[in-house]
């Protein structure tokens, strides 16, 4: 029922024009109105974001403040875990002494008086106690005190203990990194992009606790003051093991004198001693100075001004070029070395990156001592690592180069790429290189480390005993053994350098102390367990014939 | 039609209403249970970095051996128990590599299959060079102690391998001081807590 109303005239036009108006207007707004609906039932309906990726979009904090450290095969070397801490508020504590009394029998190693003096304080924050178990939090909270609160913190905590220590290094109570890879990637660690991904090191456990094992078991056999230990990569100079001894607990830092915090590894510099006579050999082939077949007389020592250059284990003849290496010659390297001269031994041992320091990714890195000035009592010294401190990462990754093929590659705690493992720089020539394998093998045969030998993995190396410097001179009885052990000799893998500060004799090493006595055993060792895990396949043709006969298997269904 | 088009229109705005209502309260159920599966997530992944942590901790290379020179007598291996490949298999007393044996029917195809020896293979001890006998104490003597109690010597002797392990003494004194399971496990309780 609806009432028409006509009118006429202008007025009429009016109206008209008006309602014309309001109709556009009117349509307008409906089609807005009707898009915007549309709009609503599309994304109601048909744009609707899927469950699963507005899950993917939700936003979950990480769990951690700092990135995990993991060993190669992804095995936990430190990672964050939570705790809660006591603090008090002494302006919302009512009673003061009741408090106290409560909190000193709770917990045993708080002191009554001290813990009412922290709470009659001014302040409006003290801490009670660091670090509860949940079971302390439990009770705390039972006491029902007004004032008292927890703090939730983050423990950095190393699950695999006093392994490894070094290579970690520790944490501050605010989760700083003060020594080691804690302390080198600090900002990669604490970089909250990056906290759920593991920074991976090149470190395998397996073969970290092989070293440490029996280094730690050869400084307390030899009475020594203390060890280092390497195991390196010889093809990409990833550092698989690094341990020094005394070591420590990164989870107490506190607990270790000051002196296990030191790497000798990679911060202590050494006076190495004959393993430099590789050097010395390689850079006269390269030079072209001696061949495999020269000989050098080594019948007199060689008197230098006040210095007097002799043999430790003197033959007193001519002695042919893998002699010299064999019986480990002073005067023959020095006289090797004097023929190619001073200023090539700098660059070969520059080349060698011998004399910067080791480009590894720890805080803790020796810088090298060379003579100021290189004269030729220098030469002819550092021809036998004589009157040059390098680290043993520095000479692991030198000799490295010497068996590899000739390719020097820096030595790196980080897990290479198979492109970054390609780029090596080129120091000497293949066939240099064959020539120190062959030779390298030969002293592990018939020369100083007759017991490094683990039949069936050619191990090869070259022993090292140095007399250290005390004052101006050196010290007879106090002495640096080493030996770089290279396995298989055949197609080098794998390096092991073990090091023994001031070894003592003992009765079953004759009272010898020397690297050949102490470090090389060690090294045999350290091969032993760790060449089955790193996938070393031992030649058979070093087995006997009884191996041979102990796979003869029976066929026990076929009776004859 | 004017009432009926009102009646209609205000009974829209009293459905969508209600249905705005409900779609409001399911969305609110639902946030709250995605909060609370965030918040299980958390805890679920805090949870997972203190079992990974205790058990990098309980299989660590430390852990593993001191249980292993404790309870059991095993030694590295040593080269001549590797083999190194199949080929170095030697051959059968007929004169056939094991690998090109014909099929047998009885076990199947698996032309693989290895008759498991009768007699543990017996490894001679290599030569070795004549060495004073050691004053520090075998580090497998107290393993071989207890070997020898449970009556196995005869195995470690068929078995002639070098002898080689910490005392126990060694090991006790290796073993860090701190509390490590306790501390696993105060985390584990305290995330148990959380709940």
């Amino acid at each position: 029922m609806s009432l028409r109303v006509s009118l006429d005239g202008a007025r009429a036009t009016a109206i008209e024009k008006a309602r014309q108006r309001l109709v556009v207007v009117a349509v307008m707004f409906g089609v807005v109105f009707s898009v915007m609906a549309l709009r609503i039932v599309d994304l109601g309906l048909f744009q609707a974001v899927s469950e699963t990726r507005y899950a993917a979009q939700s936003f979950l904090t990480p769990t951690a403040l700092r990135a995990d450290i993991v060993d190669r095969h992804g095995v936990v070397l430190a990672t964050n875990l939570k705790t809660a801490s006591l603090y008090a508020d002494p302006m919302r504590i009512l009673e003061p002494e009741q408090v106290a009394a409560k909190l000193s029998r709770l917990f045993p190693d708080l002191v009554e008086a001290q813990l009412l003096q922290k709470l009659q304080g001014n302040g409006r924050f003290v801490w009670l106690k660091r670090k509860l178990t949940p079971k302390q939090m439990w009770q705390v909270n039972a006491l029902g005190l007004p004032g008292l609160a927890f703090q939730e913190e983050e423990e950095r905590i190393y699950p695999q203990g006093r392994l490894a220590a070094h290579v970690l290094g520790f944490t501050d109570p605010d989760g700083r990194g003060l020594a080691g890879v804690e302390h080198y990637f600090d900002a990669r660690l604490s970089d909250m992009d990056k906290v759920d991904e593991p920074l991976a090191l090149s470190v395998d456990v397996r073969v970290q606790h092989a070293l440490m094992d029996e280094v730690q078991r050869s400084v307390d056999r030899f009475s020594a003051i203390g060890g280092a230990g390497l195991v390196m990569d010889v093809r990409s100079g990833e550092l698989l093991a690094m341990a020094s001894v005394p070591d420590f607990d990164p989870n107490e830092p506190a607990a270790s004198p000051e002196q296990a915090f030191f790497n000798r590894a990679s911060q202590g510099v050494y006076e190495l001693g004959s393993t430099f006579k590789a050097f010395t050999l390689a850079m006269a082939l390269e030079a072209g100075t001696a061949t495999i077949a020269s000989h050098y007389d080594a019948s007199e020592p060689i008197k230098v001004s006040r210095f007097t250059i002799r043999d430790d284990h003197p033959q007193n003849r001519v002695l042919s070029l893998p002699e010299i290496f064999v019986h480990s010659s002073n005067i023959g390297a020095a006289k090797m070395a004097m023929e190619v001269g001073t200023e090539a031994q700098q660059d070969f041992l520059s080349r060698l990156g011998l004399l910067r320091p080791a480009s590894l990714e720890l805080a803790e890195v020796g810088h090298p001592l060379v003579p100021d000035r290189w004269r030729d009592i220098a030469t002819m010294t550092i021809a036998y690592g004589h009157g040059i401190a390098v680290s043993p990462v520095q000479l692991a990754s030198g000799l490295s180069a010497m068996v590899n093929g000739g390719d020097l590659h820096p030595a790196t705690l980080l897990v290479k790429s198979a492109d970054q493992k390609a780029k090596g720089r080129s120091v000497i020539s293949e066939k240099t290189s064959a020539t120190l394998r062959t030779l390298m093998r030969l002293v592990v045969q018939k020369g100083t480390a007759q017991q490094a030998d683990v039949p069936g993995y050619r191990v090869g190396g070259k022993t090292g005993t140095a007399e250290k410097a005390v004052g101006g001179g050196y010290a007879r009885k106090a002495l640096l053994s080493s030996f770089a052990g290279i396995f298989p000799m055949d197609d080098p893998r794998y390096l092991v350098f073990v090091m023994i500060d001031e070894p003592q004799g003992i009765k079953s090493t004759w009272n010898y102390a020397g690297g050949g006595w102490t470090a090389a055993p060690t090294v045999a060792d350290v091969i032993l367990r760790i060449a089955p895990l790193l996938g070393v396949r031992p030649h058979e043709e070093d087995n006997g014939p009884f191996q041979q006969a102990a796979f003869v298997i029976e066929d026990s269904r076929k009776k004859p | 039609m004017r009432q009926f088009l009102i009646i209609l229109a205000l009974s829209f705005v009293i459905l969508a209403a209600g249905g705005l209502y409900k779609v409001k309260h399911s969305v609110e159920n639902r946030r709250a249970h995605l909060a609370a599966l965030e918040q299980q997530i958390l805890d679920d992944s805090e949870a997972v970095r203190v079992l990974e942590a205790e058990w990098a901790y309980l299989a660590s290379p430390q852990a593993l051996q001191d249980v292993s020179v404790r309870t059991l007598s095993l030694r590295p291996v040593t080269p001549d128990q590797v083999l190194a490949s199949l080929t170095s298999l030697p051959y059968r007393m007929e004169g056939r590599l094991l690998a090109q044996a014909t099929p047998d029917k009885r076990v199947g195809d698996d032309i693989f299959h290895v008759p498991s020896p009768r007699h543990k293979p017996v490894a001679p001890a290599l030569p070795q060079p004549e060495m004073p006998q050691a004053e520090t104490p075998d580090r497998y003597a107290a393993a071989d102690h207890r070997l020898m109690a449970d009556d196995l010597q005869a195995a470690v002797n068929r078995a002639a391998f070098k002898v080689r392990a910490p005392s126990p003494a060694e090991v006790e004194t290796k073993r860090d001081p701190v509390d490590f399971a306790a501390r696993i496990q105060r985390s584990l309780d305290q995330i148990g807590g959380q709940r």
